[in-house]
């Protein structure tokens, strides 16, 4: 068995690693064209080039013009995000414990449940939870996208905290109790710490799922909450050609997902994306 | 500790994600399933119960196209990526050069929303786009109608590009994790006792992989026979999915039809269910069969 590569192999791996981040290249060049019509492979008249002349701002100067709404977008994602990454944290920390530590009856049926908004479809959940917020009359504020959000990150957050508990060595906190620590403090001082890598772990995750998930923040959000997953949507929602500005907008819509990897490369064990039903 | 203590303990700890869940969750499924039996007083809509919106949505003309479409649009890219997520992983098992940006690069796909995927499938897959250019300059078209559509139109292939590009890294990452924690043991002694790579293949490593692959599959086949905005964008105007069809209802100025846009995603969800389950069984019939070595 040889642990070289086959000349398929390679083949392969070439042809994926160009199909996965070839396609950023035409997109970044598309963000400062001006001009790139049909047959041209470059663009003809590149932005900095029309700038000066212009009388309205132009693809990077629009996108980073208060006209354009990306910085209340901006902000709004990043509010859904830490907004529901702190109250997925609360609920999620004391059932993963009892998940992770307890033997009891129907504990696969917990596991289940929470697992279940994973092969359901958004729509599913996404009109009945507006309706939900509509009989409150809270419908399109910005608390409700992060109540809506709770459901696609919950499942995630709770089996990753889970298996962090896993790996939790129990007799450190049964040292805490001997050597006479409440119950506040062993939590403070012993169990915090070392569940902290992979709390930070879990909640870059429940940020990352939060920027993504569109179709909830749009029904929530009602047009109300513009977050950049919508603006996207607004951008290239008719199917034509991409205009530089939405181009630019794909490129920052991808800069979260870039700063997970990196942040997470090391602490993040490829195992916790192994989610599913077939963990027993 | 005693055996009601425990008990509180454990109700404790699980009631506050539990209820959350239940509200948001189980409360919309309820809820929206609710309206699509006419209960829905909000909108003037008050005949509980009625089988009205159900007949309504499957006898419109359409839905079974609309069906066909959201089976064709869920099942092609699952297996099509479930199979380049298999070679993919088996690849990556080996030594290479550059092995350590390629774990990380392949993995951006799957980190960044569908929408820019469909963004970098619009940059080169539509009639004017790069690739359509680029056969204009090697001189086998014309113009850019000359170019076989691929947006826009039910075959789908865009948005089998977007599912694939966004999925193949996401169900490799599963399997590769699954391949890593695999008992090499099994694969070498098949070796020693002169079985082929294929035999290796399918006999050792899919047995073992299956869990992960199934578990890959079930997920990524859930999510794309319910999408929205993929299929919306990138599919033809009519018909299209179930999915895109329910939110057209539900979008409508009369509010009237809100209910029947209900059936159509209790339609959706029952239907996706009853894939999911028919899978499992399958699934655990297979195991039982080829599953223990």
């Amino acid at each position: 068995m040889s642990n070289r590569l086959t000349a398929l192999q390679k083949v392969l791996l070439s042809f994926l690693l160009l199909a996965f981040i070839g396609p950023f290249l035409p997109l970044a060049l598309a963000s400062v064209s001006f001009r790139w019509g049909w047959p041209d492979l470059l663009p003809s008249i590149w932005w900095w080039e029309k700038r000066e002349a212009a009388r309205l701002p132009l693809a990077w100067d629009y996108v980073l013009d208060p006209v354009s709404r990306l910085l209340p977008a901006l902000q709004n994602t990043v509010l859904i995000a830490a907004l529901v990454t702190v109250i997925a944290l609360v609920l999620s920390i004391p059932a993963a414990r009892i998940l992770a530590r307890q033997k009891f009856r129907g504990k696969n049926a917990a596991e289940l449940y929470f697992a279940l908004p994973l092969i359901v479809p958004e729509i599913a959940t996404g009109i009945g939870m507006f309706l939900i917020f509509l009989q409150f009359g809270v419908q399109g504020s910005l608390f409700t996208v992060v109540l809506a959000h709770l459901v696609p990150i919950l499942p995630y957050m709770i089996r990753m905290l889970t298996s962090v508990y896993q790996e939790l060595d129990g007799g450190m906190l049964d040292q805490a109790d001997l050597l006479g620590a409440s119950k506040m403090q062993r939590f403070r001082y012993v169990e915090l710490p070392l569940i902290l890598p992979g709390i930070l772990a879990a909640s870059l995750f429940s940020v990352l799922i939060s920027t993504n998930v569109f179709l909830l923040t749009f029904y929530m959000g009602q047009g109300q909450v513009e977050t950049l997953a919508t603006l996207l949507f607004a951008k290239v929602s008719s199917g034509g050609a991409l205009d530089p500005v939405a181009a630019a907008f794909t490129l920052i819509i991808t800069l979260p997902g870039i700063f997970f990897l990196g942040l997470t490369a090391r602490s993040l064990k490829d195992d916790v994306f192994a989610g599913g039903l077939d963990k027993g | 500790m005693g055996g009601t203590g425990k008990s509180l303990k454990i109700v404790a700890g699980l009631a506050p994600a539990a209820f959350a869940m239940g509200i948001l969750f189980i409360g919309a499924l309820g809820l929206s399933i609710l309206q699509s039996f006419g209960y829905a007083p909000a909108y003037g809509v008050s005949e509980f119960p009625t089988f009205r919106f159900y007949e309504r949505v499957i006898t419109e003309e359409g839905f079974l196209l609309s069906l066909g479409l959201t089976f064709y649009y869920a099942i092609v890219p699952t297996v099509i990526g479930a199979i380049f997520s298999l070679l993919l992983a088996l690849a990556l098992m080996k030594g290479f050069k550059g092995k350590g940006a390629f774990l990380f690069l392949y993995k951006i796909p799957m980190v960044v929303p569908y929408l820019v995927g469909v963004s970098l499938v619009i940059l080169l897959f539509s009639n004017g786009g790069l690739i359509a250019r680029l056969f204009y300059h090697l001189g086998m078209i014309g113009s850019p109608s000359d170019f076989i559509r691929l947006l826009g139109t039910s075959s789908g292939y865009g948005i089998f590009l977007v599912y694939l590009w966004k999925q193949v890294p996401f169900m490799t990452v599963m399997l590769y994790a699954h391949l890593l924690v695999l008992d090499h043991r099994q694969r070498e002694s098949a070796y020693l006792l002169g079985a082929g790579p294929l035999q290796r293949f399918f006999h050792v490593t899919l047995p073992g992989l299956a869990p992960a692959l199934f578990s890959a599959t079930l997920i990524v086949f859930a999510f794309n026979f319910g999408g929205f905005e993929v299929p919306f964008i990138l599919g033809a105007g009519y018909p299209n999915t179930l999915t895109v069809e329910a939110w057209r209802l539900f979008d409508d100025p009369d509010y009237t039809n809100r209910p029947a846009a209900m059936a159509l995603t209790t339609l959706i969800l029952v239907l996706s269910s009853l894939c999911l389950a028919l899978l499992i069984g399958f699934y655990r019939s297979w195991q039982r069969k080829w599953g223990q070595l």
